[in-house]
């Protein structure tokens, strides 16, 4: 029966039932772009908080590489000084280091 | 010494593999700014997660090498410079002392008990003595310069100069006075046994000098002697 020959009231109830469905659909659609997004802001989240934790330990290596290799420099200059102030004999003021 | 280039290598180690994660990690922030897609999103998380142990295992090493190094600065301490300063200290106290004794010496060697001498003797006296007055006031400008350094350098010195990571300036200060302060002794010493020598020198021509008057004295009561002798006998 064509929506002109059938009563109004059944044409209303089909096209609400459509209605309802399409709805269900756009619904369904929606809810599963919610769960990507939240899936991605999870990821982001992650991302962000090793991004974070990384960004320090590379701060602190730079650091380390930027001070430890001077210090080091400066103490072999002093030992390198305190052996020269080892010799020639005991004398020498860091002869009996030097033993 | 040794450990501390070891260290140093391990330094390079560090810092080879840690240039390494930089760029591992910069290529990481590139691929998550143009990632849209949330399983490659997830794996990225991963490669993350992986990148940031691999960093920590790098700075576990870099914190032993920390602790290496802290620990030698500690065994080093004040590399022993209070210590040696206060040997110069001494060594400049006996340095002046001998110096002081020596001047003293002089003074016997310039007292003026040749008046009765021949010209030779006194020219000779003068020389040797004009010779010290000379080194000596060279060797009391060096005591002046070695109290001064040691009161105004060395001894301004504070506990935390000492234990500086960049000390071995002062270690090497120390050491130069140590080898001046050396040298002018070795040199006090030639002085020491030069003045001996004069004093001798004069001593033996001071005896001369009696031994001549004497031996001259002889001669003329001899000479008068000869020409008064066979006059008497011919009275006879």
């Amino acid at each position: 029966m064509s929506n002109d020959t059938a009563p109004p009231i059944i044409v209303e109830v089909r096209e609400f039932k459509a209605r309802i469905v399409d709805a269900n659909e756009r619904l369904k659609e929606l809810d599963a772009y919610i769960n990507e997004c939240k899936q991605k802001k999870g990821s982001y989240q992650s991302i962000n908080t090793l991004n974070k934790d990384l960004e320090l330990d590379i701060g602190n290596l730079k650091d380390f590489l930027n001070t430890l290799p001077n210090e080091i420099q400066h103490m072999m200059a002093s030992l390198e000084e305190m052996r020269v102030g080892s010799e020639p004999d005991e004398t020498a003021d860091y002869f009996t280091k030097k033993q | 010494m040794n450990n501390l280039k070891d260290v140093q290598k391990k330094i390079h180690e560090v810092d080879g593999e840690f240039m390494k994660k930089q760029e591992d990690v910069a290529n990481l922030k590139a691929e998550t700014l143009k990632t849209k897609a949330v399983d490659k999103l997830e794996k990225i998380a991963r490669d993350y997660k992986v990148e940031k142990e691999a960093v920590q295992e790098i700075l576990a090493k870099a914190s032993t090498c920390r602790e290496t190094v802290d620990y030698i600065k500690n065994e080093m301490d004040e590399c022993d410079i209070p210590h040696t300063i206060t040997l110069r200290a001494d060594e400049v106290e006996k340095f002046a002392e001998k110096l002081e004794r020596i001047s003293q010496d002089f003074q016997e060697l310039k007292k003026n008990d040749s008046e009765d001498s021949s010209s030779d003797t006194k020219a000779t006296i003068r020389k040797l003595t004009d010779e010290i007055v000379r080194k000596l006031s060279g060797f009391e400008d060096e005591k002046a310069d070695f109290i001064e350094f040691q009161k105004t350098t060395l001894e301004q010195y504070l506990p935390k100069d000492f234990s500086d990571i960049k000390n071995a300036p002062i270690i090497l200060q120390v050491r130069e006075h140590k080898l001046k302060i050396q040298d002018a002794n070795r040199r006090l010493n030639e002085l020491e046994d030069f003045l001996k020598q004069g004093k001798a020198q004069k001593s033996s021509l001071l005896k001369i000098d009696a031994s001549n008057k004497s031996l001259v004295a002889n001669l003329n009561s001899l000479s008068k002697m000869i020409n008064e002798v066979p006059k008497e006998i011919d009275e006879l």
